[in-house]
């Protein structure tokens, strides 16, 4: 019968798309765990730079970091991922991303194979592009940041916007949107105290600041991969379930094919004993 | 008698949070002996090491692309990269 080696063909090939999603998900599932740790770890180096700028920064407020602009182009760097296979992770960021002011016009930074390609598809030029990779890496955080302070120092750029999906637990994430130029204001005034610096104030504020910016960077790769680590595991999970579902399906036609074929043979021997006689 | 703390702070991971003695901080204008009570200092540093005595031990740090804030009880270093470094 045609029909049923057709089923238990089907049977056999969801059989091995749900062993690849079962994978998918552990594998999603263990990495998640490392994007964790990492960002955690990450937070104390950023509070730590956070700390130090709010308290320099009430001895600089003339810095070219804390004056918002009126000229030069706005600039988004857009954390996604370089695969699909993640539920609504990337069109989530894609649609948040395209609503933001000044999108479709303005030097970006870009994080993500497939976000670069879909921002192409509609005609969004990149300005600079990275991959996202296995897990984030502070180097590439670097690589932004160094692509980005010199234009923003030289007026090319008068805002830079991180845009990431924060990660709360595998169900939860959340989108945020971060300035990171110029510098917020000063959410309190520290009381003036003296300060060494060494070798200049401007020198080292502008590391400050490099470092800050960095991290922050670093710190919105680390939640977007958990984000994403996370979004992949719930849309394997749903899609193992559903091959579960299917799989039972297929065996449920498979078994009534094979029992319908049975009763038609032997009808067709009985008629045939019938015909003999 | 240990009375500052110091604090290796890298986007990695914290190396270091102990009471020391004194620090030896490689400034991007010279080398830099930190003891309890120095007034507040902000500097950035050239790529070089650090060293910690402690009761009479020295640990030594490896740190690159970082910058030091040295208040009297405590020093902040915050890198880009840090390292321990091995024996003598």
């Amino acid at each position: 019968m045609g029909s049923m080696r057709d089923i238990r063909r089907r049977i056999r090939s969801v059989e091995s798309t749900q062993q690849i999603t079962r994978a998918m998900n552990m594998i999603a599932a263990s990495r998640l765990r490392r994007a964790q740790t990492s960002a955690e770890t990450n937070r104390a180096f950023t509070n730590a730079v956070w700390d130090a700028i709010q308290e320099i920064g009430s001895h600089r407020v003339s810095s070219p970091f804390w004056r918002p602009r009126e000229q030069g182009v706005d600039c988004y760097i857009v954390v996604g991922a370089d695969k699909g296979l993640s539920g609504p992770y990337n069109s989530n960021i894609l649609r948040h991303f395209l609503q933001s002011p000044g999108a479709s016009d303005g030097m970006h930074a870009i994080v993500g194979r497939r976000l670069r390609s879909q921002l192409e598809f509609r005609g969004i030029s990149v300005d600079y592009y990275e991959e996202s990779g296995d897990l984030p890496d502070p180097e590439q955080a670097e690589r932004i940041a160094n692509h980005i302070m010199p234009l923003f120092q030289s007026g090319e750029i008068k805002t830079v916007t991180l845009l990431y999906t924060r990660f709360f637990n595998v169900l939860n994430r959340e989108l945020q949107t971060v300035r990171l130029l110029p510098l917020d204001e000063l959410r309190q005034e520290r009381s003036r105290q003296d300060l060494l610096w060494e070798p200049s104030e401007e020198a080292v504020f502008e590391r400050l600041v490099h470092h800050y910016v960095t991290s922050l960077i670093y710190n919105g790769l680390l939640e977007g991969k958990a984000s994403e680590l996370s979004a992949r595991m719930v849309a394997m999970d749903a899609a193992t379930e559903n091959a579960d579902q299917v799989i039972k399906e297929l065996t449920q036609l498979y078994n009534r094919a094979r029992q319908a074929s049975i009763t038609q043979e032997l009808a067709e021997i009985v008629g045939g004993a019938e015909a003999l006689r | 008698m240990a009375g500052l703390r110091l604090r290796i702070v890298t986007p990695h991971d914290e190396l270091l949070d102990d009471s020391v003695d004194l620090v030896i901080l490689p400034g991007s204008e010279g080398q830099l002996a930190v003891l309890p009570g120095h007034i507040p200092l902000v500097t950035t540093l050239k790529d070089g090491e650090i060293r910690a005595d402690k009761d009479g031990t020295r640990e030594r740090f490896f740190v690159g692309g970082g910058w030091a804030k040295v208040s009297s009880q405590q020093v902040i270093v915050l890198a880009r990269e840090a390292e321990a470094v091995e024996g003598k």
